[in-house]
């Protein structure tokens, strides 16, 4: 039987191949939220209050468009609907802790800590100390993620005009994207969601993002539909 | 945006953040319906790619049309052949920037 400190250090472990890709894109939100215009004191508290990749990266590409204020905060929550998903996928494993404990271990959620949860539990389904492991990766990535978006706060400053990095926070959304894009649904979400939001472009506060987002989940929602009925119908897919 | 704006904003959005985590760990029994699950699937793919496409497509009808206006959305193609290929977060971020730096100093 491992012990506890032995499942919490095999969860730290497990995270060890994902964080050469967090340490970047860290330091591209730390940098974007310092050149959207954020104190480095703010910046920091941004990373730490919303753990949120992805989402804190929006906040300052949207912050830096002069972005209305709702719009901003719906586009968040858009991004972070996902954890949803991951909270119920996690919550038979984690039903028995005290609502403190669990509290802790939602705010820790990311899509990396998950994934490697999950598929811990898939390949062993009698795997001990579900929460500690969960915890052990959760901390690993909480704490290589703060100390990357401060290294971004610290140097992006220091990074000349001339080196476009602003650039960089479209190419960690692509990065992010890209592997999502395996099923019609996803495509299809994702092409619906790009028509749509050039489309939008003049609404005002950029609004138009967060009306694309839905419409393209409502496009690959159909698209979904669609290829199912012709599947019931006997027909190739 | 005003400072205090900004923090309430931010707590605003931790706070927000935080239930959507905290959902069904401790907020809601039961389980997520097919469809609302099917939904939430298909939100990453529609999220990113409307932050990610006004910022490779320079706005119709801008007065400067120039080549250098093109650069991102070149870079973006090379970038996402990278992300198929290598699976790796810096390799691709590497790479677009180095095409837009390659074809800004060219030109």
């Amino acid at each position: 039987m491992s012990s506890i400190r032995q499942v919490l250090a095999r969860g730290a472990a497990d995270v060890i191949p994902v964080l050469p890709g967090i340490v970047p894109f860290g330091m591209i939100a730390g940098a974007s939220a310092v050149a959207a215009g954020l104190e480095p004191v703010v910046a920091q508290g941004l990373s730490v209050i919303l753990f949120a990749g992805a989402s804190q990266l929006a906040a300052a590409e949207l912050l830096s468009m002069g972005a209305a204020w709702p719009v901003i905060l719906l586009t968040i929550l858009v991004i972070n609907l996902r954890f949803v998903m991951y909270s119920a996928a996690l919550s038979p494993y984690l039903a028995r802790l005290s609502l403190p404990a669990k509290c802790g271990l939602a705010y820790l959620i990311t899509d990396q800590g998950f994934a490697v949860t999950v598929a811990r539990q898939h390949r062993q389904p009698q795997a001990p100390h579900v929460a500690w492991y969960y915890l052990g990766a959760s901390l690993a990535l909480w704490l290589t993620w703060q100390l990357g978006t401060l290294a971004g706060i610290l140097v992006g400053s220091l990074v000349p005009a001339s080196w476009q990095l602003e650039f960089a926070a479209p190419l960690v959304f692509l990065a992010l994207l890209v592997p999502l894009l395996t099923d019609r649904g996803s495509v299809a979400a994702s092409l619906v969601a790009g028509i749509l939001v050039l489309a939008g472009r003049s609404l005002p506060g950029n609004l138009g993002l967060v009306l694309a987002a839905l419409g393209g989940v409502a496009g690959g929602l159909v698209a979904e539909q669609w290829r199912d009925r012709v599947r019931r119908k006997g027909a190739p897919s | 945006m005003s400072p205090s704006t900004i923090w309430i904003l931010i707590i605003l959005a931790g706070l927000g953040t935080f239930l959507l985590r905290l959902s069904f760990l401790g907020l809601v029994a039961g389980e997520v319906s097919p469809l609302v699950r099917r939904a939430l699937r298909l939100v990453p793919a529609a999220a990113l790619t409307a932050l990610v496409i006004p910022a490779l497509v320079p706005p119709a009808g801008s007065p400067a049309t120039g080549l250098a206006d093109w650069f991102r959305l070149i870079a973006a193609v090379v970038a996402v052949l990278v992300a198929r290929r290598t699976g790796s977060m810096f390799l691709t971020i590497l790479a677009g920037m180095a095409v837009v730096w390659l074809l800004t100093w060219a030109t």
